[in-house]
């Protein structure tokens, strides 16, 4: 090969290296406050899905609002700006922000706890070191040593995740994968109480500029709960508030089930937004659920089918913390049904619509 | 003849000899045995550092008379095999037996206990009927190990099942006969049948044990020394005040502490009894791993058994736990340990 060509050749490749080489590792940041709310499970009052009144209250349930904690998006360190959530987000309900890294990414999390509880924030398959694991128990590390286990009122603390290879997608998975983050100062009041969130891994070099996978057109996140009132740190607060208690009921005996809300994404009886879908996209869901006493789910699509773990179905099936990916490409147009398919879920709720545009 | 052709004929039998000459009989000397398990040896919860949580209104205590599997040298059944210490871990779960497809298992088994028990493998293709051993006798079985027993087109090396009392399956789980048996596939196996491909494996029994439902229940209602309280209630508040969330048999981390290495292929091994509050949600704090492909750090063990693949990468002192509350509040909850 003649010098001048060989030499062509060698800039050619290098280009190619350059156009080729995975986007850049990139450090997201995120400012994130946990704060309360009054949640309203049915925002609307009826049940949406059959266009009925809403059950009548069971004996022992305070009503339909509560007071919660949730996750909220602010536009920088001063925590003065929330971060608005596009319309076409408002289905993801009590959800906290969607947190995005490609393999290869830093996570910075700045958490400020404007509850009047100490929170914190646990990242599910992200790499953390014990200052920023955000749940304290006896790991050999002294209480002083980790102060992302405990974040009292009105402070801040910045939680750092590395996103190893070992966050993203496994043999079996897609172009990306779902974690949930949330708190995990006191673990199961702190969930009930509301704030929980999803961290959405894109492989190394399947990432849109914003994280997203290129592959996806569209994603849609679900979290199956059942919020039990009971166990929710604001529970006394809840009691005591005779907006809340309008019947001015006493606390129960402690395995009432009568507080408990069979909900996706915090919202009951068709109370969800319904989020579009538009025919022939390819369409992610994320399904995640809660760690409560009947937290296992069977979400069901009418009108479409998903493919999850390589196989066509339906129906995914969910445990206590589990999260899967189910893929759609619509092919029916029209408002569907979305539910778990557990009766006594499905009774109390759990349900769901969304819709395909042709 | 040629003699290239009678080299390749001679190389080619050789192989198939050398592979017949693979497939071993394992003997294993169980026996089922009469024990005192306490589910917190340490009396505390070691994972909050803090006192275990007050007796429930019908508990009997912490300690339970039970019957557990456990290995011994020979037929003489007078030797324990002591189990290593980085295998304290694995409780009252009974010893593990590893073989390789092709491979039989040979069970010599003693009844140690005074109820009639049977030691019997769930799953394998070769399951024999259940038949009941008497009290002091011995029975010897033989699981051959077939190639439907073993991997999957999409499992790993190696997969679970488990072996129990079949007797009378609520009462025998109950009180505590149970343990895995591990099959690796053909050609995938080290000397002693486990995987190859696999540093360090975990057993992770994950079972309420209901103890008003063990055969050995009116024993521990009886003896004072167990219900110091004399407890004689009969229903569901027994049944509920006196089932145990256990890890490995241990509850509020009393579970000594398996060690891994940052790197290191490490196997978990998932097991679950069958009781009306079994359904458990194995979670790990500080590494994910693969199972059935995906990568989580959440698995739904709804069925018996289930693999876990980790790579652990972050050193440190780490929970796994149950992730449904009403397994994870009673005590469901232990600690890993992955060294730098």
């Amino acid at each position: 090969m003649p010098r001048q060509l060989r030499r062509a050749a060698l800039f050619v490749a290098l280009l190619l290296c350059v156009y080729m080489s995975p986007s850049q590792a990139r450090v997201r940041t995120y400012y994130i406050a946990a704060d309360e709310v009054l949640w309203n499970y049915v925002p609307s009052g009826t049940n949406l899905i059959t266009k009925s009144p809403l059950p009548p209250l069971l004996p022992q349930q305070l009503g339909w609002t509560f007071h919660k904690a949730v996750y909220h998006e602010y536009t920088d360190a001063t925590f003065k700006h929330l971060k608005p959530r596009p319309a076409a987000d408002a289905y993801l309900g009590i959800l906290g922000p969607v947190i995005r890294a490609e393999v290869g990414d830093t996570v910075v999390v700045v958490f400020r706890n404007n509850a009047r509880f100490p929170m914190t924030v646990h990242a599910h398959g992200l790499f953390y070191t014990k200052s920023s694991e955000g749940a304290p128990y006896q790991d050999g590390i002294p209480a002083g040593n980790k102060p992302g286990d405990r974040v009292s009122t009105g402070k801040t603390f910045t939680y750092t995740w590395q996103v190893p290879a070992r966050a993203g997608p496994g043999p079996g998975d897609g172009s990306s994968v779902v974690w949930m983050y949330h708190s995990h100062f006191d673990e199961v009041n702190d969930i009930n109480s509301g704030p929980v969130g999803p961290i959405v891994v894109t492989a190394k070099g399947m990432a849109k500029p914003d994280g997203s996978p290129k592959d996806v057109d569209q994603e849609i996140f679900a979290m199956f709960s059942e919020f039990d009132e009971n166990s929710s740190r604001y529970y006394p607060i809840n009691i005591a508030d005779p907006k809340i208690n309008a019947r001015h009921l006493k606390p129960g005996a402690p395995f009432t089930l009568d507080d408990e809300f069979y909900s996706i994404n915090g919202l009951s009886f068709g109370n969800m937004p319904t989020p579009v879908l538009h025919l022939g996209q390819r369409v992610r869901w994320y399904l995640m659920s809660t760690m409560s006493d009947f937290d296992f789910h069977t979400p069901h699509w009418h009108g479409q089918t998903v493919v999850s773990n390589g196989m066509r179905t339906d129906l995914v099936s969910l445990s206590p913390m589990t999260m899967v990916v189910a893929d759609m490409t619509p092919d029916n147009p029209g408002i569907w049904l979305f539910h778990c398919h557990v009766n006594v879920h499905l009774d109390r709720g759990m349900a769901a619509r969304y819709q395909v545009l042709p | 003849m040629r003699p290239a052709l009678v080299f390749a004929l001679s190389a080619i039998a050789s192989l198939f000899l050398a592979h017949a000459a693979l497939a071993q009989e394992r003997i294993h000397y169980i026996a089922a045995d009469e024990v005192m398990w306490s589910y917190a040896p340490h009396h505390a919860d070691l994972i909050a550092g803090r006192p275990l949580p007050p007796l429930a209104p019908s508990q009997l205590g912490w300690v339970y008379h039970k019957a557990i599997y456990r290995e011994y040298t020979d037929a003489s059944f007078t030797k324990l095999l002591v189990r290593a210490a980085q295998d304290s871990y694995e409780g009252l779960v009974g010893p593990t037996i590893h073989a390789e497809v092709g491979d039989t298992v040979t069970v010599v088994f003693r009844n140690n206990t005074r109820f009639p028990v049977d030691i019997a493998p769930a799953g394998l293709l070769s399951r024999p009927a259940a038949a009941a051993v008497s009290p002091g006798s011995t029975v010897t079985y033989r699981w051959p190990i077939r190639a439907a027993d073993g991997p999957g087109p999409r499992d790993g090396s190696s997969v679970l099942y488990t072996y129990e009392s079949s007797v009378d399956e609520t009462k025998d789980q109950n009180a505590g006969l149970i343990g895995p048996l591990i099959v690796t596939r053909s050609g995938a196996a080290r000397a002693d049948g486990s995987p190859r491909d696999v540093d360090r494996e975990i057993i992770a029994l994950f079972s309420v044990q209901a103890e008003a439902r063990s055969f050995l229940f009116p024993r521990n209602l009886g003896d004072p020394s167990v219900n110091p309280r004399r407890i004689s209630a009969k229903g569901i508040l027994l049944d509920l005040s006196n089932a145990f969330p256990t890890l490995n048999g241990f509850v509020f981390g009393n579970m000594p502490i398996p060690d891994m290495r940052r790197g290191q292929h490490v196997r978990w091994y998932l097991l679950s009894t069958q009781n009306d509050l079994d359904g458990h949600a194995p979670t790990w704090d500080g590494q994910t791993v693969i199972s059935q492909g995906n990568r989580v750090d959440t698995v739904g063990l709804v069925t018996p058994h289930q693999v876990a693949d980790m790579v652990p990468d972050d050193p440190g002192l780490w929970l796994v736990v149950c992730e449904f509350n009403v397994h994870l509040l009673p005590g469901l909850e232990a600690r890993y340990r992955v060294l730098p």
